[in-house]
């Protein structure tokens, strides 16, 4: 499978990167909508204080309005003689306060009306500062006017000059107080209106940035997606190719199921094709003379009855007496005895019947070992002789043992398990096969085979002096398929077969080899099988 | 009375030596042996005339005391006797020419005795030649040797494909006059035409037995060598090759260009001696004596009749 996730070993850098970018916009977004938040109490508190610098310019203004009116009443109080005093403190209170709010705008000072404390700017620009000037110079006239009169007999003079101040002063305070107001709202605005541009400027930017941020998120989760798709498609693709895999692995272990059991079919037939192309030699060798036997004896038969025959006749002539006859009969009855004579066939003869005999017992002998070796009909484990079913493998291994080895066996006493004496035959008959094959040419060895019963067990060795295993390949031979023979002529599943054999009889089988030496196998399996299955199922 | 001929078995089970020594004992005087050592010592003490041999058998094979024998014994008539059809044993006998027959177990007496009967005449009609003091095998080639360059002998291919054979023809194209039969009927006509000493022929043909197909052919032209060369690996077919036809060597594909090619001049030069000395050709002489009368009448006969009646009557009309 292709595997192009290189470039992905360090995801979560790749990802602070890129998500990064994504977090810069909502900062500055949010700076620019906080700025313009600041901004706006700033215009708040501008214009708040824009507000009161009118309202202490309208108060100012009030004052002198208020100031003229009173020194007018005062005079036409004084000129009626009425009583003139609240007017005169009227206009009094009313310079007071036109003093204190006239200062406070021209010191750029606090100012207090009706309980309220206005802080003043100073009058900065060039417009405020001529009409504050104005006024300023108005008052500091009046102050002299005002201040100065002190006695009653002076007053209604003070009121003459009072009333002479206020009259000529009048249209210049109004209009410089006029164009003062004019000039803080003309200043007010001038602010608010670059306040506000600040404010539209902010908002814009962050407008922008929002926009902004809109169009990169939107291109992110794109081009996310896009990769997503791309990911999730090369995801399908791979599960594809996954399953694609699963099925050829699936098919691929049927296959080798299948060949397995073939070749563990073939592994059988090839013991079995082993097993008869040998037991055609065992048989064929008795069956041989048995069958010249029996025709020699046809042949002997014959001589012998001829002679019986020439005897017969022989001792009819001597019952009857005819001795004329007699005589040539003697010769006759001599020369038929002269084959049997010279090759002793009466001897011979018996000892061929008996040759025989022992021919069929031979014969007789191997089908009956044939039968019990691979009873096909058991289903179930028996108690068998363990001796007995190493014996009839001998017997079936014969031709190719009695070439290369001689056999010593150390059997013990009542062997016997609970087993399958078919599968059980079938391990000796490996076993001693590869023993004998073992044995190099040309030299005669032998194989050992040990029985003994021991505590609850069976104990089973097959021990030859040959060629042995090396060391490598001694963890191995028991695997499927394992062999060291040339291909073509063992499948290398005959000691996998074995194995599995003793497994299923709960038993274990352990092998000891020296190169040069010899191999020893051990099976030990219990004499009482544990029962394997259950009764019910479950 | 005259002295009887000198036989020995070898078995190494004791009641087949004392069945055996029974079957033969009326007609010759029996050596048995139940092992190769003892065969071989008592070939060398007496004038044994045929041996035959179990091929299983402990310490040596029976296809290996024969080899001794032959050169110990070599014109011992040698016969293999088993019960188990070895094929690697049975190859290695043909193609190293030690046996005259192969007899399976188990076997019928008069088998036996035929095959003794004729093994004894051979014997004695081989000793007689050497005796005559001629060449008696292909021991002294040499001077045959110089007519096989000379006579550019004909040698017939049968059963395999065009391009099987060129490489070859190609290679031995100047010493051997090589013909190809792409089958049996092919091979009959041609065989009429022109001199053939050396048959090479699959055993694989359709609905044709190989083996009845070639001994047709031999028992009208005796000198006429024959290989097997096949992809079949087959006991029976090897055995009957061995018993019916004297094959002289049963190969197996792929064979090695040169060791073919010695093959070929061995065989070569055996079909010339024959032809020049048919006496020498005692297999043979043993084969005419006991081939079977079905043979006359079968059609692979008639076919091969039939040919050679066609090339006369084409000679016929040339002359007149």
């Amino acid at each position: 499978m292709p595997t192009d996730l290189a470039p992905l070993s360090s995801p979560n850098a790749e990802r602070q990167r890129r998500y990064g970018e994504l977090a810069i916009y909502p900062v500055v977004f949010l700076a620019l909508i906080i700025c313009v938040f600041l901004l706006n109490l700033v215009l708040a508190a501008q214009s708040q204080r824009d507000a009161e610098h009118v309202f202490c310019a309208i108060q100012q203004q009030k004052a002198w309005v208020g100031t003229r009116r009173g020194v007018e009443e005062a005079q036409i109080s004084t000129s009626i003689s009425a009583a003139s005093q609240p007017a005169i403190a009227a206009f009094t209170n009313s310079f007071r306060m036109l003093d204190r709010i006239t200062t406070a705008f021209y010191n750029g000072d606090t100012v207090s009306l009706d309980g309220h404390v206005y802080r003043l700017d100073g009058a900065e620009d060039a417009r405020t500062r001529k009409s504050i000037h104005e006024l300023y110079r108005i008052l500091i006239e009046g102050r002299s006017i005002f201040d100065s009169r002190s006695a009653p007999a002076e007053i209604s003079e003070g009121l003459n000059r009072a009333l002479e101040f206020v009259l000529t002063q009048d249209a210049a305070a109004m209009s410089a107080s006029q164009a003062f107001i004019l000039a803080l709202g003309e200043l007010s605005q001038e602010r608010t209106a670059r306040l506000q541009t600040f404010q539209v400027i902010s908002l814009a930017l962050s407008a922008a940035t929002f926009i902004a941020m809109v169009v990169r998120v939107v291109y992110k989760l794109r081009k996310q997606d896009k990769i997503i798709d791309e990911r999730t498609d090369e995801l399908i693709a791979q599960r594809d190719m996954l399953e694609r895999e699963k099925a050829h692995i699936e098919r691929l272990v049927k296959d080798l199921q299948t060949t397995q059991s073939q070749l563990i079919q073939a592994e059988k037939m090839s013991s079995l094709g082993q097993m008869v192309a040998g037991l055609a030699h065992e048989v064929n060798s008795p069956l041989g003379f048995v069958r010249n036997n029996i025709e020699l004896f046809q042949r002997n038969y014959g001589i012998l009855s001829s002679a019986l025959r020439e005897h017969d006749t022989l001792r009819d002539y001597l019952e009857r007496g005819s001795l004329e006859q007699l005589e040539p009969q003697v010769d006759l009855a001599k020369s038929s005895m002269s084959l049997i004579e010279e090759y002793d066939l009466i001897g011979s003869t018996s000892q061929l019947v008996s040759d025989s005999l022992a021919g069929i017992d031979r014969i007789q002998e191997l089908v009956i070992n044939l039968k019990n070796f691979s009873r096909l009909d058991e289903a179930t484990a028996k108690f068998a002789d363990i001796n007995d079913g190493i014996d009839a493998a001998l017997v079936i291994a014969d031709n190719v043992i009695k070439h290369k080895a001689t056999v010593q066996k150390r059997y013990g006493d009542g062997v016997r398990a609970q087993c399958y004496p078919a599968q059980l035959n079938q391990v000796f008959l490996n076993l001693l096969t590869n023993a004998a094959q073992a044995i190099p040419d040309g030299r005669r060895g032998t194989i050992t085979i040990t029985t003994e019963k021991l505590d609850e067990h069976v104990i089973i060795t097959i021990a030859d002096d040959g060629a042995g295993i090396a060391p490598e390949h001694l963890n191995k031979i028991f695997e499927p398929f394992f062999t060291t023979k040339p291909v073509g002529q063992g499948t290398g599943l005959g000691l996998s077969i074995v194995y599995k054999i003793i497994e299923n009889h709960n038993g274990v089988i352990s092998v000891q080899s020296t190169l040069g030496k010899g191999t020893e196998f051990t099976i030990r399996i219990p004499v009482q099988r544990r029962l394997k299955t259950d009764l019910f199922v479950t | 009375m005259k002295e009887k001929s000198h036989v020995l078995v070898v078995d190494d089970e004791p009641m087949i030596l004392n069945s055996l020594r029974n079957l033969l004992m009326l007609e010759y005087t029996v050596h048995s042996a139940e092992r190769g050592s003892e065969a071989l010592r008592l070939l060398s003490e007496y004038p044994i005339k045929v041996l035959m041999t179990d091929q299983r058998m402990p310490e040596m094979l029976g296809h290996e005391i024969l080899r001794e024998a032959k050169k110990l014994s070599p014109n011992t008539i040698r016969v293999l006797l088993t019960g188990y059809s070895d094929l690697e044993a049975i190859m290695n006998s043909v193609n190293a020419g030690e046996v005259f027959r192969y007899i399976n177990k188990p076997w019928r007496a008069d088998t036996i005795l035929s095959v003794f009967r004729l093994g004894v005449k051979l014997y004695d009609e081989i000793s007689t030649l050497a005796v005559a003091g001629k060449t008696n095998d292909a021991t002294h080639p040499r001077s045959v040797h110089i007519e096989v360059e000379e006579k550019h002998l004909g040698v017939m291919f049968v059963g395999y494909e065009n391009s099987e054979v060129q490489g070859l023809a190609k290679q031995y194209g100047n010493r051997y006059d090589i013909s190809l039969a792409g089958n049996t009927d092919d091979a009959l006509k041609e065989i009429v035409k022109k001199p053939i000493s050396v048959i090479v022929s699959d055993v694989r043909f359709d609905d044709e037995d190989a083996i009845s197909f070639l001994n047709t052919i031999r028992a009208e032209y005796p000198h006429i060598v024959t290989v097997i060369l096949t992809e079949v690996v087959d006991a029976e077919l090897a055995i009957r090759s061995i018993n019916e036809l004297n094959v002289f060597r049963y190969l197996v594909k792929p064979v090695e260009t040169s060791e073919f090619g010695d093959i070929l001049k061995e065989a070569s030069l055996k079909s010339s001696l024959f032809k020049s000395t048919p006496r020498l050709n005692i297999h043979e002489t043993a084969m005419q004596a006991a081939r079977s009368k079905s043979i006359e009448e079968s059609t692979m006969r008639l076919k091969l009749r039939a040919a050679q009646a066609m090339l006369l009557k084409g000679e016929n009309k040339d002359k007149s």
